[in-house]
């Protein structure tokens, strides 16, 4: 490719602008579908055990299992596949939300959370809900992983009226973590 | 005109003095530059690698970027991270239509391709700071799709090579997640469009070939799988068998046509598609996979031996106007797999003889591949045919086919088939000197 001084057409002009557009496009609805939840949505605390694997793209982070990860089969009403969408409604009564039924149809009513069947056995079902992931600065991430398995951890997460769910904040025995870098040594 | 590729510019400058000298006219000068794709300014030397280096520096430059990001900078507000990225990719982007529109294309190109790079790491920050692990591949994804059409806009190989990363990286992480990559076919098409429009980048255009075969495979899989995960069966081999006969009748049809690029391509692909084809007989070489792929086979062999039969008709017909010896390498090799084929149906060979002729047929690849080398001073086409060699004698050697003596019969059969086509090579070197 070399030099041309020649006047660019229209066309390409408005295309490379369009595509710039585009990209700006791609990050503004990723950015407004994370923080609708947090912005409308209904606050949850789900008990969760974390451990620390490292992205390649995003760096470090806390891998939370929830007790609604395994869901037993006989609260579903129907077989599901690998990889198909479901929802788990919630029992809110409690101290915790317990799963009432897995269905692959949106729940008219209640606490709802959408998720994805990523294992399938005879007697459980492990599922997805994309807040299995709670990133954090390195040394941060190292000391969650030695600290927070010895508290009762939570996740606060929000559910949004569609079942879309966004992970807010970590607590430890009912409080705010503390994930300073002098707790973990 | 191989060697023209790699000594261009010593090749035009010396061209030129004998324009100077008055040995040829200049007309026939740039004749000789036109079919090797050079032109005059080549003597001047190219700004190539130049190119290269920023490319590789803004590469460097984004990967510090996404590992800058990853350190997750919490201390700063969400909010100020944020936009900070997305105001440098804007900026970044911006700076880079701006550079192309004026007329410095390469220089613009650098710029958007690390836009390119700030525009995923934004995904990557956006995803990381709103704690995002709902299928983490849609990130790829998007990033991919936000640069295309720079690739296809500013017809550039390197954003086109990006797009091709990322694009293949997606297909990958896609199918190990248990989801079918069906919209990688549209980045493939579109890049292997930039490396014949946007002329030559042999890697560009054997990467968005080589990348829908595997997509092609990835499809196959799927649809086995009743649309729903991926499930390997031998037939597959058939069907690749058939894809990879007609990509060799297609690369010696490009062969043989008058632009220089595609000339390059059809070099570039035939000798990818011979390496392919080598692989597939040493697999089938040895003993009991033929009687393996006859038990394990799930469609009909009448079906398949239909499809890589019509296949082999048109390779033949796409290389009508190469040499003959282009015709002659594909219709042994499509006669062959068609034999296998209808032999997994109606047994007419056992399976032992089909494992010699297999082991016969990479005999004969490495024959005709030193036969290409030294008649076209093609030295990659010379060792690829004494490798060949080589290690069919070592595989055979450890693995035998049969006992010791069936072993040393299909050896000495090898050395007969090598002895009498060294013969035949002398014939025709005295035939040609008498004439």
């Amino acid at each position: 490719m070399k030099s041309n001084k020649t006047a660019r057409p229209r066309w390409l002009v408005t295309g490379i602008l369009l595509t710039i557009v585009l990209q700006t496009g791609v990050l503004a609805v990723e950015y407004l579908s994370s923080v609708a939840p947090l912005w409308f949505g209904q606050p949850v605390m789900l008990p969760t055990e974390p451990y620390d694997p490292r992205s390649l793209f995003r760096g470090n982070y806390v891998r939370l299992n929830y007790s609604i990860s395994r869901v037993p089969t006989d609260i579903a009403d129907g077989k599901f596949k690998d990889g198909q969408k479901v929802y788990l409604t919630l029992n809110m009564d409690g101290q915790q939300p317990m799963p009432v039924k897995l269905s692959a149809t949106k729940p008219g009513e209640g606490t709802f959370i959408g998720g994805r069947i990523r294992f399938v056995s005879s007697e459980y079902y492990r599922l997805d809900y994309g807040i299995e992931a709670f990133f954090l600065p390195k040394e941060k991430a190292l000391a969650a992983e030695r600290e927070l398995t010895s508290d009762k951890v939570s996740a606060q997460v929000y559910l949004s009226s569609d079942g879309k769910a966004a992970l807010n904040a970590l607590y430890c025995n009912g409080e705010p973590c503390d994930l300073s870098e002098e707790s973990g040594d | 005109m191989k060697g023209f590729r790699f000594f261009r510019r010593d090749s035009v400058r010396e061209l030129k003095s004998w324009v100077d000298d008055g040995l040829i006219s200049a007309e026939q000068g740039e004749a000789i530059l036109s079919r090797s794709g050079a032109s005059w300014q080549d003597a001047e030397g190219h700004s190539f690698g130049y190119f290269l280096l920023t490319a590789m520096a803004a590469l460097f430059a984004g990967l510090a970027l996404i590992l800058i990001m990853s350190h997750n900078w919490d201390e700063i507000p969400r909010m100020a991270r944020m936009l900070g990225l997305i105001l440098l990719t804007l900026v970044v982007n911006l700076q880079g239509a701006r550079v192309f529109l004026a007329g410095k294309e390469q220089a613009g190109v650098i710029w958007l391709f690390f836009g390119g790079l700030c525009y995923g790491a934004s995904i990557m920050l956006i995803a990381q700071i709103y704690h995002l692990g709902e299928h983490y591949p849609d990130g790829i994804l998007w990033w991919a799709l936000g640069i295309l059409p720079l690739a296809a806009l500013c017809r550039s190989r390197l954003l086109a090579l990006q797009v091709l990363a990322l694009a293949i990286i997606w297909m990958f992480v896609e199918s190990f997640e248990d989801f079918f990559p069906a919209l990688f076919p549209l980045f493939a098409l579109v890049t292997l469009w930039v490396s014949l429009v946007a002329g030559s980048s042999r890697l560009l255009f054997l990467l968005s070939i080589l990348s829908l075969l595997l997509w092609l495979n990835l499809l196959m899989n799927w649809y086995l799988g009743d649309w729903w995960q991926y499930h390997w069966e031998p037939d597959t081999l058939a069907i690749n068998i058939a894809l990879g006969l007609m990509l060799a009748g297609g690369a010696w049809r490009m062969m043989s046509a008058n632009r220089f690029h595609l000339k390059a391509y059809g070099h570039a692909l035939q000798h990818c598609v011979l390496l392919l084809g080598i692989f597939t007989l040493v697999v089938l070489s040895f003993d009991g996979m033929w009687r393996e792929l006859r038990t394990e086979l799930t469609w009909s062999g009448s079906i398949l031996t239909m499809i890589v039969g019509a296949a082999s008709i048109c390779a033949i017909a796409l290389s009508w106007h190469s040499s003959i010896f282009a015709r002659i390498a594909l219709g042994a090799n499509g006669l062959f797999y068609t034999l296998g084929f209808l032999n997994t149906e109606m047994m007419l060979l056992p399976d032992q003889v089909m494992t010699v002729l297999t082991n016969l047929m990479l005999v004969f690849t490495g024959i005709y591949s030193i036969r290409r080398g030294i008649d076209e001073s093609n030295g990659t086409a010379f060792y690829t045919g004494v490798s060949v060699l080589l290690l069919t004698a070592l595989l055979r050697y450890f693995d035998l086919v049969g006992d010791y003596i069936g072993g040393a019969m299909l050896f000495m059969l090898c050395a007969a088939v090598l002895y009498g086509a060294a013969r035949y090579w002398r014939y025709r070197r005295e035939a040609a000197r008498e004439e």
